[in-house]
C-alpha cells in the first residue's frame, strides 16, 4: 500500500510544484496560448496591439499601419468578413469587384486600428473565458482595462479555416457586433451607389484615417 | 418634431400593451452581465446558447449566399429614414460645431475623478426610477440590486459621488419605462432621431417622457428630473449621444471617423445595444422569463443576436433568434 501511495504522492507533488512554477513564471496570456488555439489567436492580437501602443508615438500612423497590417491579415479572416458584410449581393459581383472590396475593407480596417491605437497609458488586455459554439466556432471573451480602471468588454468570434483559427467578428460590450454594423453599412452603400461606390467610400475613409483627420 | 413623435407614441399606446398571460411563469434568473464574465482565468466551456453561430462554413455554401445572424439592415424598423437622416445630419453639424469642442475642453480641463463623480451622482439620482421600472417589469433581482446600489452609493458613496456598489458586485441595472412597455408587449417601434438628443425610437421616447414626468410629484427636484432624462436617454440606446454624456462624445466622433455611412452605423449600434437591454428584460422578467428566459447565462448579456429574416433563418438552423 505504502509502495503504491508514495509514487502517487510524489507525482501529485511534482505536478503541483510544476503547476505552481508555471503560474509564477508565465504571464496570463502565455497560459492562454497553451490552452486553446482560438484563445491563442486573440492573445497574439492583444500582444501586438500593446506593443504597437507602446511604440505609437515613434511609429506614427504610417508606422503603426505597416506594423499592424501583417498581424491583422493573419488574425482576421478579412475576405470572409467582407463577404458576409456584403451579403447576398456578393453573388452578383465580378471577381474584380469582390477583390477590390476586400482590399479596400482590409485597408480601412487596418487604418482604423492604426488610428485608434495611438498611445499607451497603462491599458491592460485580459482574456476571461473561451466558449465553444455548437458549429465549432469559439467565442473568446476579453476585457480591456482602461487607464482609469474601467473595463470595456470585447468578445471575439473565432472560426477554424483550414488549419488556422481566425477572428471573424468582434462584439463590443459583449453585444454589439462589428460585422452586423458593417453589414448594415455595406448594404446601404451598395444599394445607393453600387460596388464602385462602396470601394470609393472605403478608400476615402481609409485615406482620411491615414491622414490623421 | 418631438411633438409629432409623441403623438405617434400616444396613438401607438392607445392600442394598449398586451399583458403577458403567463405571469409569474418562472423564477427570475440571477445571472448578471458581470456574473457571466466573472471568471478571471481563461477557461474553455460549452456555451449554454449558440448565440453567434454563422452558417457552417460560409466559403463552402453552394449558393455562395453569405448570411449573418443579426442582419441588422433588414431588422431595423425605420420608416421615417428620410426625416431621421436629415435630423441626424443637423445633429452632427451641431456636434461638430459645439459639442465636440465643449466635450474636448471638458475632458481636458476637468480632472477624471471629478468627471467620474459627476457621472456617478447623475446615475445615482436616476436609480429610484430604475428601481420602479424593474418592479413594473417584475424583475426582482434587478430591483433588489438597484435598491442595494442606491442605498450603498447614497451613504458609503457620499451621496452618490462614488460608485462603491459596482465594486461590491452590484453592477448598474437597466430599467426604464420604454423597456417596461416592451416587456408589457409593445415590441416593435419605429426608429427615431430626435433633434439634439439623438437616436431612440418612438416607444422609448414616450417612455423617457413618462419617466421624467413621474419624478415631478416624487420630489420635483430639477436635478432628479435631469438625471432621469440623462439616464433614460442614454439607456434608450444612445450609447453615443453627446448631449447626455459629454465624456462619451469622443465615441461618437470615433464612430463617425471609421464609418462609411455614419447614420446607418449609429443606427446599427444603437439598435443592437438597445435590443440587448430589451432582451435582458424579457429573459429576467417573471412575466416573460418562462417564454424567453430559459438560459442561466442570458443570451442578451452574453452576445446579442437579433432576429434573422425569414430567408436567412433557413441557413442558420442553430442560431438563437431574437424575439420580435
Amino acid at each position: 500500500m505504502i509502495g503504491l501511495k508514495a509514487p502517487s504522492f510524489s507525482r501529485a507533488a511534482s505536478a503541483s510544484f510544476l503547476g505552481l512554477m508555471l503560474c509564477l513564471s508565465a504571464p496570463l496570456n502565455s497560459l492562454a496560448q497553451d490552452a486553446d488555439p482560438a484563445t491563442q489567436r486573440v492573445s497574439s492580437l492583444s500582444d501586438a496591439l500593446l506593443d504597437t501602443m507602446r511604440q505609437a508615438k515613434e511609429l506614427g500612423i504610417k508606422g503603426r499601419y505597416d506594423k499592424l497590417a501583417p498581424v491583422l491579415a493573419k488574425t482576421y479572416d478579412l475576405p470572409l468578413m467582407t463577404r458576409i458584410a456584403v451579403g447576398q449581393s456578393w453573388d452578383a459581383l465580378t471577381q474584380e469587384q469582390r477583390q477590390a472590396i476586400v482590399s479596400a475593407f482590409t485597408r480601412m480596417t487596418t487604418a482604423t486600428y492604426a488610428s485608434r491605437f495611438d498611445g499607451f497609458s497603462g491599458e491592460q488586455f485580459l482574456i476571461l473565458q473561451t466558449l465553444d459554439q455548437k458549429n465549432g466556432d469559439k467565442i473568446v471573451k476579453t476585457q480591456i482595462i482602461q487607464s482609469n480602471g474601467k473595463p470595456v468588454a470585447l468578445s471575439y468570434l473565432v472560426r477554424k479555416t483550414g488549419n488556422d483559427w481566425r477572428i471573424i467578428d468582434v462584439y463590443l460590450n459583449g453585444t454589439i457586433s462589428e460585422l452586423a454594423n458593417r453589414r448594415a453599412e455595406f448594404g446601404a452603400v451598395l444599394k445607393s451607389s453600387g460596388a464602385e461606390g462602396l470601394v470609393g467610400s472605403l478608400n476615402k475613409q481609409g485615406d482620411k484615417l491615414l491622414a490623421g483627420s | 418634431m418631438a411633438a409629432v413623435a409623441l403623438a405617434a407614441a400616444l396613438s401607438a399606446c392607445a392600442g394598449g400593451p398586451s399583458y403577458a398571460p403567463d405571469m409569474l411563469a418562472s423564477d427570475e434568473p440571477v445571472g448578471t452581465p458581470s456574473a457571466a464574465i466573472a471568471t478571471a482565468s481563461p477557461a474553455t466551456t460549452e456555451a449554454t446558447a449558440d448565440v453567434a453561430s454563422l452558417p457552417g462554413n460560409v466559403a463552402s455554401l453552394p449558393g455562395d449566399v453569405t448570411s449573418l445572424p443579426g442582419d441588422e439592415a433588414s431588422e431595423v424598423h425605420d420608416p421615417m429614414e428620410k426625416m431621421n437622416r436629415s435630423t441626424f445630419e443637423r445633429n452632427q453639424r451641431f456636434n461638430r460645431a459645439v459639442v465636440y469642442p465643449v466635450a474636448k475642453a471638458y475632458i481636458n480641463t476637468v480632472p477624471e475623478p471629478v468627471r467620474n463623480s459627476v457621472e456617478n451622482f447623475t446615475q445615482n439620482l436616476s436609480e429610484p426610477m430604475t428601481f420602479a421600472n424593474d418592479l413594473l417589469q417584475l424583475r426582482v433581482g434587478a430591483a433588489v440590486a438597484t435598491l442595494g446600489r442606491f442605498t450603498l452609493n447614497s451613504t458609503v458613496g457620499v451621496g452618490g459621488l462614488f460608485d462603491v456598489a459596482s465594486k461590491h458586485d452590484l453592477p448598474e441595472q437597466s430599467g426604464d419605462f420604454g423597456q417596461t412597455l416592451y416587456v408589457w408587449g409593445m415590441r416593435k417601434s419605429p426608429y427615431l432621431v430626435v433633434p439634439l438628443i439623438g437616436p431612440t425610437n418612438v416607444r422609448d421616447l414616450f417612455g423617457t417622457t413618462v419617466d421624467v414626468a413621474a419624478t415631478i410629484p416624487a420630489g420635483g427636484l430639477l436635478p432628479t428630473q435631469y438625471a432621469t432624462a440623462v439616464n433614460n436617454v442614454s439607456v434608450a440606446g444612445t450609447v453615443t449621444t453627446p448631449m447626455s454624456k459629454l465624456g462619451e462624445a469622443d465615441q461618437l466622433k470615433q464612430l463617425e471617423d471609421t464609418s462609411i455611412d455614419p447614420y446607418i452605423m449609429l443606427r446599427s449600434v444603437v439598435q443592437q445595444k438597445r435590443q440587448a437591454e430589451l432582451q435582458e428584460a424579457l429573459e429576467t422578467s417573471a412575466w416573460t422569463a418562462g417564454r424567453y428566459g430559459t438560459n442561466s447565462v442570458s443570451t442578451a448579456t452574453l452576445l446579442k443576436t437579433p432576429a434573422l429574416n425569414t430567408k436567412e433563418q433557413d441557413l442558420v438552423p442553430d442560431a438563437v433568434s431574437g424575439v420580435q
